[in-house]
């Protein structure tokens, strides 16, 4: 009777997903007048093109390589993600913050005893802790001119911290975490505040751009890339601590 | 206007730093609340609107930007207010992470409403998605769990679409500002055009608690304490409602005339309004327990808002606008009376509730003016929302009629169980137990003052017919006049 | 066919194919890797959407590159592409962390076992 069930199951998803599929086919292969989700990208005709030749402010400005530009990134993702579309990139550390937040919340409190580590990685853990953090930090220092950037350079920290636990070595605490996480997050969004009270505009770029290619350039976007990958490794960290520090639990039901 | 921003940077600023308060938390956000509300009805009533607000100094369609209209301010007032009536009625949360959620939580109401991209949008509504998971897994039992993760698949799955949806867009526009997309949507392929509807509607289908998509809702509202649910109706409903006037009939609207630009997407909508209206209230008829009855009738009204808007002349819309100001204002009176019976009696079901009404005769007249407001009784702030609507819906074809049918079958199922559970109220109590806790009296003091309020609109509309006409004229036109705010002088 | 197709059609497939597990599976835990991959795919698709023939990374590396601003790839989707990705992570993260707590709860991974409190046996 199980078996009945699951499999009318199986094929009604299969009749809805070739129904959708029918319907894809037939968008793409329409012939009536219009844009259609099948022409060849055209960047000349996106809000990408003037991202590219960074003119947003002004239309016929043109730009050099090692000259000024409204937005001296070049990394030109980066620029979008940390200047053009800055809302979106500090949401997103929102969206990472709750999320770990909530798993914190849920996830049961019970005592776990971690397994002794073998002697070959308690010993080798420092020298392999030193290079993930050399290569996070090289990540979000150099995220505008090269790709990288906060996010990736944050995980890759974190992953040091998680080498650290798996050793047995004691190197950050969960509430230095949680401080690191907090005073990271009320930074970035007084950096975007201080806009608002600077230049009239939140989430603007204030400080001075520098050259297009140099290491200090871009303005606020290292800084801000640097706070973010300190967020970042800090909330993913958080993940590997919550799960064998025990502790009471309330009950609220 | 730049100023505007504060709505969501304060409260975020107030999520970080609630990891270190503790007792204050509570106190800290309300405050923020506080602030919010004053603020937003500050701009409301200030001269300024309608204006885009560019936010890091590039203009739209470059940056993203904010959109500040007599519609969306409007709708941030009233999603404030009710937060701050669920922080009122908190019952002992104290972790921070409860705090820290609601006040993401708020900021990502807000954005919701206010954002001007699409893009900025989805984040923001996976911001919500992820706070009332969070809130509802809250008391981490075994019905908050089972609810709180069928909402997170449910949501992220339709979520997905979404982003798809805003892919395509981009793909074949080239741009993500709602203002940009709406001018250019002539130019688009009619099947493309359809294929990108389709997407985003199922992506905001979740949100809106339409019927194939809605058997969270029931769950969810069951497992949430009384401020929960207060806040899933009265900031995520209030959100959802919003969203169908400025994505469905905004972004892809026929200039000129609040109707969505491919009819039979709109009459499958409408179908699916029918649908969702006529199911919740017969399932709402079989409950037993009081919380999923109103989550059931919370079904049933967005199925009507919906409907109304759909339709798309003027005095279908008017019609919505007015049920979702009385649906907010009833509905929360009848969430926060819950939370206290459910907590005086013990007991989640509404046949053991006998003698409440005697005892605090108070709240249960507010819960009876309450009820009778969402079932479209004559001098009720209900009412005038139902009777625009089948009038909106006399002057369209005849699938229009059997919407009425709908509409005047379910008022009545819906008068006969509330009646039934008005009724209980004030039958006697059987034995002589005292109840398990005191009804608090700022609860009841809440819900008796917008009782007062539902009464005094269903006597006299005309207390908000300004505002719900600003907002009419505003849907009407809503191409032409939400493009011109972003982008002056284009159309 | 291009490669451009190829790509279009490679994510969609992958979409589909999560699709049917989501749609049809009953563990939680095949319900997730159904989810993430969905989102990969909405990845692949989003980066496929701004695909160039023979289009350049969009970094500048030497005065060059300003020369070839028109044969670069489209940066946008790839920035969306970041969002989602830290957006699919949160989820994933999350639910993973609900799960943990629904087997302690239900003592099941079933997403159909009853949510009602009558029934705790398993605890």
């Amino acid at each position: 009777m199980k078996n009945d069930k699951s499999l009318l199951l199986n094929i009604l998803a299969i009749a809805f997903l070739a129904v959708l599929a029918y319907f894809i086919y037939s968008v793409a292969t329409s012939n009536d007048i219009g844009i259609k989700v099948t022409d060849n990208n055209v960047v000349e005709n996106r809000v990408a093109y003037r991202y590219l030749n960074k003119n947003v402010l002004d239309e016929n400005s043109k730009y050099e390589w090692g000259g000024k530009a409204e937005d001296s990134a070049a990394n030109v993702v980066t620029s979008i993600v940390a200047d053009y579309r800055l809302f979106d990139t500090s949401l997103e550390v929102i969206v990472l913050f709750i999320t770990v937040m909530g798993f914190g919340l849920v996830i049961p409190k019970e005592n776990i005893k971690i397994k002794e580590s073998t002697e070959l990685l308690y010993h080798w853990t420092p020298l392999l802790m030193t290079y993930m953090l050399l290569v996070g930090g090289y990540m979000f220092i150099n995220g505008h001119i090269s790709p990288g950037g906060g996010f990736p350079a944050g995980a890759i920290m974190s992953t040091a911290i998680l080498v650290g636990v798996l050793a047995g070595k004691q190197t950050v605490s969960h509430t230095t975490l949680k401080k690191i996480e907090a005073i990271a997050g009320t930074l970035i969004f007084s950096i975007a505040t201080l806009g608002f009270f600077l230049k009239g505009s939140f989430f603007i770029n204030f400080l001075e751009g520098g050259n297009v290619g140099d290491l200090f350039s871009a303005g606020l976007i290292p800084i801000l890339y640097t706070l973010v990958a300190f967020k970042v490794a800090a909330e993913l960290s958080g993940i590997y601590f919550e799960f064998y520090e025990g502790g009471e639990e309330h009950d609220n039901v | 206007m730049n100023s505007v921003l504060f709505l969501i940077v304060i409260p975020l600023l107030g999520a970080f730093l609630a990891l270190f308060g503790k007792k204050a938390n509570r106190i800290v956000a309300i405050l923020i609340t506080a602030f919010t509300e004053i603020f937003s009805i500050m701009i409301y009533l200030s001269d300024k609107l309608p204006v885009s607000v560019a936010i890091g100094g590039w203009q739209a369609p470059y940056g993203i930007n904010f959109v500040l209209t007599p519609l969306s301010v409007g709708f941030i007032v009233l999603i404030n207010l009710a937060a701050i009536i669920s922080l009122f009625i908190i019952r002992g949360e104290k972790e921070y992470q409860f705090y820290s959620t609601y006040l993401v939580l708020l900021a990502a109401a807000n954005g919701i409403v206010l954002t001007g991209d699409i893009f900025n949008f989805y984040i923001f509504s996976e911001l919500t998605t992820f706070a009332i998971t969070a809130l509802i897994a809250y008391p981490r039992n075994r019905r908050s769990t089972g609810a709180a993760i069928k909402y997170l698949i449910l949501a992220s799955t339709a979520s997905s679409f979404l982003l798809i949806g805003i892919g395509v867009v981009y793909k074949t526009l080239g741009t993500l500002n709602i203002a940009d997309i709406a001018s250019k949507i002539d130019l688009l392929n009619p099947l493309t055009l359809e294929l990108i509807i389709v997407l985003i509607l199922t992506g905001i289908f979740v949100e809106l608690e339409l019927f194939p998509f809605n058997m969270w809702v029931p769950k969810a509202y069951f497992a949430g304490t009384a401020s929960v649910n207060v806040m899933l109706h009265g900031m995520l409903g209030t959100a959802g409602a919003y969203i169908i006037a400025r994505i469905l009939l905004t972004m892809f609207a026929v200039n000129g005339s609040g109707m969505l630009v491919n009819a039979n997407i709109a009459n499958a909508i409408i179908v699916i309004a029918m649908l969702t209206i006529f199911v919740s209230e017969i399932a709402a008829f079989n409950e037993k327990k009081l919380k999923k009855v109103l989550a059931f009738s919370s079904m049933g009204q967005m199925g009507l808002i919906i409907f109304g808007f759909m339709i798309g002349n003027e005095q279908a819309l008017t019609g919505a606008f007015y049920m979702v100001v009385a649906n907010f204002l009833a509905k929360i009176i009848l969430f926060v009376l819950t939370g206290e019976f459910i907590a005086m009696t013990g007991s989640d079901n509404w046949e053991d509730m006998k003698g409440i009404g005697r005892k605090h005769p108070v709240a249960g007249v507010s819960f009876v003016i309450g009820s009778l407001s969402l079932m479209g009784v004559p001098f009720f702030a209900g009412f005038w929302g139902k009777l625009a609507v089948i009038q909106g819906a006399m002057s369209g074809n005849s699938f229009m009629i059997t919407g009425i049918v709908i509409i005047l079958i379910t008022a009545v199922v819906e008068g006969v169980y509330f009646l039934k559970i008005s009724h209980t109220f004030f039958l006697k109590k059987e034995d002589e137990k005292e109840f398990n806790a005191k009804a608090r009296i700022h609860s009841i003091v809440i819900a008796a003052a917008l009782a007062v309020i539902v009464l005094a609109i269903g006597v006299h509309p005309g207390l908000i017919e300004n505002n719900v006409n600003r907002a009419t004229n505003e849907i009407l036109n809503s191409t032409s006049n939400y493009v011109d705010v972003v982008f002056p002088g284009r159309y | 066919m291009t490669m451009s197709n190829i790509f279009l059609i490679s994510s969609t497939s992958l979409i589909f194919i999560g699709l049917f597990g989501v749609l049809t599976r009953k563990n939680i835990v095949k319900i997730l890797l159904s989810l993430n991959i969905i989102e990969t795919g909405i990845n692949l698709l989003l980066v496929a959407f701004g695909y160039k023939e023979g289009g350049k990374v969009p970094i500048l590396t030497s005065s060059d590159s300003i020369n070839h601003l028109g044969n670069m790839v489209d940066p946008v989707p790839q920035a969306l592409v970041l969002t989602s990705i830290v957006i699919g992570l949160g989820t994933t993260a999350f639910a993973l962390g609900l799960t943990i707590r629904y087997y302690k709860t239900h003592g099941t991974l079933n997403i159909e076992a009853n949510d009602e409190e009558e029934v705790t046996a398993h605890e």
